[in-house]
C-alpha cells in the first residue's frame, strides 16, 4: 500500500484544518476507544480512564503530536517514527490488532467534527494513512 | 448471544428515527467501495465505478446502498434477536453470494463514520459504542448461518 500524491495532500489539508484541536481529538479518539472496545483498556491499567480524565487527554495529545510529526514526514513514515516503532516493539508490545480499533475512532473523530472535509477520498487517504503508520509501529514487531 | 442496556437501545432507535435510510444507504456503500476498493468486486455489474465521485454518483450503488440500509433497519427492530431475524439473509450472503464477512465489518464500521458525519457532536462516544455494539452484532448475524 502507497501513499499516492492526492493522498498526501488530502491527509495534509485535513490535519491542517483541525489545527490547534488536535490535541482534544487524540484525547476524544482515545476516550472512543476505551468505551466502544473496551479490551483496549487493558494497556492502560496505570491511568485514570474516567472518559476525560486529564490522562486520557495527556495521552492523546501524545498521539496526536506523534501523528503531526508524521503528516509532516509522509515520504519517510519509518524513518520519521523509528524511535516509536522500538517504543513499541521491544517495551509497549500492543497488539497489532488494536491499532485498527484506534485508527478506525480517530477516523470517527475526525468525521464528527469536520464533515465537510471528511470527504470520500479524504476518508479514503486518512484510513489509508492511519493504517500505513500502524503497520510502521508494529514493524519492528517480530 | 448479545445484550442491548436500555440506554443502548435508546441511543441506537432515536439516531435511527433521524437517518434518512435512502441517502445514508448510498453512502455507506459508495464509501465502502472507495475506501476499501477491493469490495468492488462484488459488484461488476454496476457499470461505472472509476473513481469516487463516479461511485458516489452510480444509481446502481444507491439503489443498493438503500437495500442493505434498510435491510439494517430490521436490525434495529429485532435487536433482541439479531441472529434469527438474519438467518436467511445470512445463508443467501454465504450460499449464493460468496460474501467474505469481514466485509460486514468493513460496512458496519463505514456505517458509523457516516452517522458521524452527520450527527457531529451528537455521535458521541456513548452513542458510538452503542452503535459499534450493534454493527458487531449484525456482522455475526450474518455471518452465522456460514459453513
Amino acid at each position: 500500500m502507497v501513499l499516492s500524491a492526492a493522498d498526501k495532500a488530502n491527509v495534509k489539508a485535513v490535519w491542517e484544518k483541525a489545527g490547534g484541536d488536535v490535541a482534544k481529538f487524540g484525547g476524544e479518539a482515545l476516550n472512543r476507544t476505551f468505551l466502544s472496545f473496551p479490551t483496549t483498556k487493558t494497556y492502560f491499567s496505570h491511568m485514570d480512564l474516567t472518559p476525560g480524565s486529564g490522562d486520557i487527554m495527556g495521552h492523546g495529545k501524545k498521539v496526536a503530536d506523534a501523528l503531526t510529526v508524521a503528516v509532516g514526514h509522509l515520504d519517510d513514515l519509518p524513518g520519521a517514527l523509528s524511535k516509536l516503532s522500538d517504543l513499541h516493539a521491544y517495551k509497549l508490545r500492543v497488539d497489532p490488532v488494536n491499532f485498527k480499533l484506534l485508527s478506525h475512532c480517530l477516523l470517527v473523530t475526525l468525521a464528527s467534527h469536520l464533515p465537510g472535509d471528511f470527504s470520500p477520498p479524504v476518508h479514503a487517504s486518512m484510513d489509508k494513512f492511519l493504517s500505513t503508520v500502524s503497520t510502521v509501529l508494529t514493524s519492528k514487531y517480530r | 448471544m448479545v445484550h442491548f442496556t436500555a440506554e443502548e437501545k435508546t441511543a441506537i432507535t432515536s439516531l435511527w428515527g433521524k437517518v434518512n435510510v435512502e441517502e445514508a444507504g448510498g453512502e455507506a456503500l459508495g464509501r465502502l467501495l472507495v475506501v476499501y476498493p477491493w469490495t468492488q468486486r462484488f459488484f461488476d455489474s454496476f457499470g461505472n465505478l472509476s473513481s469516487a465521485s463516479a461511485i458516489m454518483g452510480n444509481p446502481k450503488v444507491k439503489a443498493h446502498g438503500k437495500k442493505v440500509l434498510t435491510s439494517f433497519g430490521d436490525a434495529v427492530k429485532n435487536i433482541d434477536n439479531l441472529k434469527t431475524a438474519f438467518a436467511k439473509l445470512s445463508e443467501l450472503h454465504c450460499d449464493k453470494l460468496h460474501v467474505d464477512p469481514e466485509n460486514f465489518r468493513l460496512l458496519g464500521n463505514v456505517l458509523v463514520i457516516i452517522l458521524a458525519t452527520h450527527f457531529g457532536k451528537e455521535f458521541t462516544p456513548d452513542v458510538q459504542a452503542a452503535w459499534q455494539k450493534l454493527v458487531a452484532g449484525v456482522a455475526n448475524a450474518l455471518s452465522h448461518k456460514y459453513h
